[in-house]
């Protein structure tokens, strides 16, 4: 239903993007639009830690340490499927690249320092593993053909199919290369979706033959935040539009009517989190809502170098608000199968900062590759499975340098991650989510040690990099692959669910057609769906998306690769 | 000679039912060009 005004519930890229939309597709004012968010950026952080101590969370202990950088995350992208990204990108100038275009911006960097990971896998006593040679044994062919064959009209088949559940007779699948490579490069765990990693095979088939050297991943110039969402916020400030933050909406007035058969929001409650005061907005029949109903970085936790980052078991406010429109309506999805199963979704990870560049040096020896380049992952050396088999402990990524504007010439900026925080470290006798940001970085050390080629290990250099650590920040996620959990179709709302007159839901927690979720690309494309529909422009001008899994010579190369 | 052809003619029709089928139950041939008509605004 066409409107002429939008109230925005969360202010990440979803959200946005549906502001770019409506200014320039729908030729709507900027003061037309209001955001009410906790923070402008969602997921997509990345930021100086002390200008983020109101994240770290931990009432019990104080961030002593609060030099440093923190990411939460990291993206990588690719040109070829987020199509609907990068025509974003095209619409607003860069936030550091003068006269350059967010997106010309990105791929001016891409073209200058392309990415061929040469180590993406590594493994204790062999060095590292030629990821070409994708392990499949015939069962293993016979079951992802069958995955990757199966119809959009017939993914229902896959409600409610665990990963592990699909692959039950054939455990086998589990200790190939590209197990390894494929459930740390995208975070897949054996517990998520079936019919997610279905979506996957479809619309990244083509990554299938070069995911060893990851060819086909694009990176922006910084860290997400200033690379995309900066030129996002500077955009839309300029425009004139509202954002309003420190606000966490907690409750919805809805249109009653007789049937519970229309969704129509009146009104909203909100929390000032600064004041702790109770506000409420009018919601009139103007105005659209569009609602971003869940966060992967909702209830995330800092640590710093001497202190883990204490578990949050809050829902998360986006979940939240959420819960509370599902429980009022049948079809605006299930966020228990979300935000209730951490133990299906969570993971570590770390931002580690140094003043010299003897890491950054020893981990090129070691990967034989340049900065930025790549993804590694560590493989186990005994069983660390539930099913007795070998497994990633543990992936890092070391960016590009530098990774922040303010960084120093002389810093280092390195993330990794944990997607099993409930492990025991090899290293350092606990669980990852137990460990301190020095104790992160000795299994960091541990795993560099057992895959160096020598002569010299980089053990013989211990004292020097620990003298060289500014900081490691660990983050505990807790809803981090929560967009993959275990789901059936009907679990997340439409975009625009049935029956409503003004609420729309954007984000990673959205169904919409064939996109896979936790790209950039899928947040985009539901902005840019709740855009069009309010501004009343047909969905014929959507930002046509590729479907790499009807392209013939596409399918010819993975069967191909499929025998390597 | 006739019978070649018949033989051909047979053989390339086969090949193409095969095609279409394939097609069809593995979605290649979907069409999925109404799947955002539901988001249309009215």
């Amino acid at each position: 239903m066409q409107k002429k005004k939008a109230i925005m519930i969360g202010a990440g890229i979803a959200n946005m993007a549906a502001a770019v939309y409506l200014i320039q597709e729908g030729k709507w004012r900027g003061d037309q639009i209001t955001f009410y968010s906790l923070d402008d950026h969602g997921s997509n952080d990345g930021a100086p830690v002390d200008t983020v101590t109101d994240e770290y969370w931990n009432k019990n202990h104080p961030l002593e340490n609060q030099k440093g950088y923190v990411a939460r995350g990291g993206r990588m992208l690719n040109y070829r499927t987020y199509v609907d990204l990068m025509d974003l990108l095209s619409r607003i100038p860069s936030a550091t690249e003068p006269g350059m275009t967010a997106e010309e911006d990105t791929r001016d960097f891409d073209a200058k320092h392309p990415t061929f990971d040469k180590a993406r896998l590594l493994e204790g006593g062999k060095g590292i593993i030629d990821g070409g040679k994708l392990g499949f044994n015939n069962k293993d062919r016979v079951l992802l053909t069958k995955l990757i064959a199966m119809p959009d009209s017939e993914e229902e088949k896959l409600d409610n199919v665990t990963i592990a559940e699909y692959f039950k007779d054939d455990p086998h699948f589990f200790e190939t290369n590209f197990w390894f490579m494929w459930e740390t490069t995208f975070a897949f765990r054996t517990r998520s979706s079936a019919q997610e990693l279905r979506r996957y095979m479809h619309q990244m088939i083509y990554e299938f033959t070069q995911i060893e050297h990851l060819v086909g991943v694009n990176r922006t110039r910084y860290n997400q935040y200033e690379s995309i969402m900066l030129p996002l916020i500077n955009y839309l400030k300029e425009q004139g539009c509202k954002i309003i933050l420190n606000r966490r909406v907690v409750d919805w007035e809805f249109k009653e009517t007789a049937m519970q058969d229309e969704i129509t929001v009146t009104g909203l409650k909100m929390i000032n989190t600064k004041t702790q005061e109770e506000e409420h907005v009018v919601v009139d029949g103007d105005t659209g809502v569009l609602f971003t109903n869940g966060s992967i970085t909702d209830s995330a936790t800092l640590g710093d170098y001497e202190t883990p980052a204490e578990e949050n078991m809050d829902y998360g406010a986006a979940s939240s608000l959420w819960k509370k429109a599902s429980e009022k309506f049948y079809n605006l999805g299930n966020p228990d199968k979300f935000f209730a199963d951490r133990d299906a979704s969570e993971w570590v990870s770390f931002t580690l900062t140094t003043k010299n560049h003897v890491l950054l040096n020893e981990i090129t020896r070691i990967t034989t590759q340049e900065p930025g380049n790549a993804l590694n992952s560590f493989i186990s050396t005994t069983p660390i499975t539930p099913l007795g088999q070998k497994d990633v402990n543990m992936s890092i990524v070391v960016h590009h340098q530098p990774h922040f504007t303010s960084q120093k010439p002389n810093e280092t900026v390195i993330w990794g991650y944990f997607l099993y925080p409930r492990r025991r470290g090899e290293f350092v006798d606990k669980e990852y989510i137990k460990m301190n940001g020095k104790e992160m970085l000795e299994e960091l050390l541990g795993q560099l040690s057992k895959v160096d080629p020598g002569p010299v290990n980089i053990r013989e250099k211990e004292t020097e990099i620990y003298d060289s650590v500014i900081n490691n920040i660990p983050v505990y996620m807790p809803y981090a692959s929560a967009l993959f959990n275990n789901r059936a179709k009907s679990d997340r709302p439409k975009v625009i669910p049935k029956h409503s007159t003004n609420l729309a839901f954007t984000g990673e927690f959205v169904e919409q057609p064939y996109q896979m979720i936790f790209t950039e690309q899928s947040a985009v494309r539901s902005g840019e769906i709740a855009a069009f529909h309010f501004a009343g422009i047909p969905m014929s001008r959507l930002v046509k998306t590729p479907r790499y899994d009807k392209d013939i010579p596409t399918l010819m190369r993975a069967a191909k690769k499929m025998f390597d | 000679m006739n019978k070649k052809w018949l033989k051909v003619g047979i053989g390339l029709g086969l090949v193409a039912i095969g095609a279409v089928y394939l097609g069809k139950k593995t979605g290649l041939l979907e069409d999925d060009s109404h799947l955002y008509d539901e988001f249309e605004s009215i």
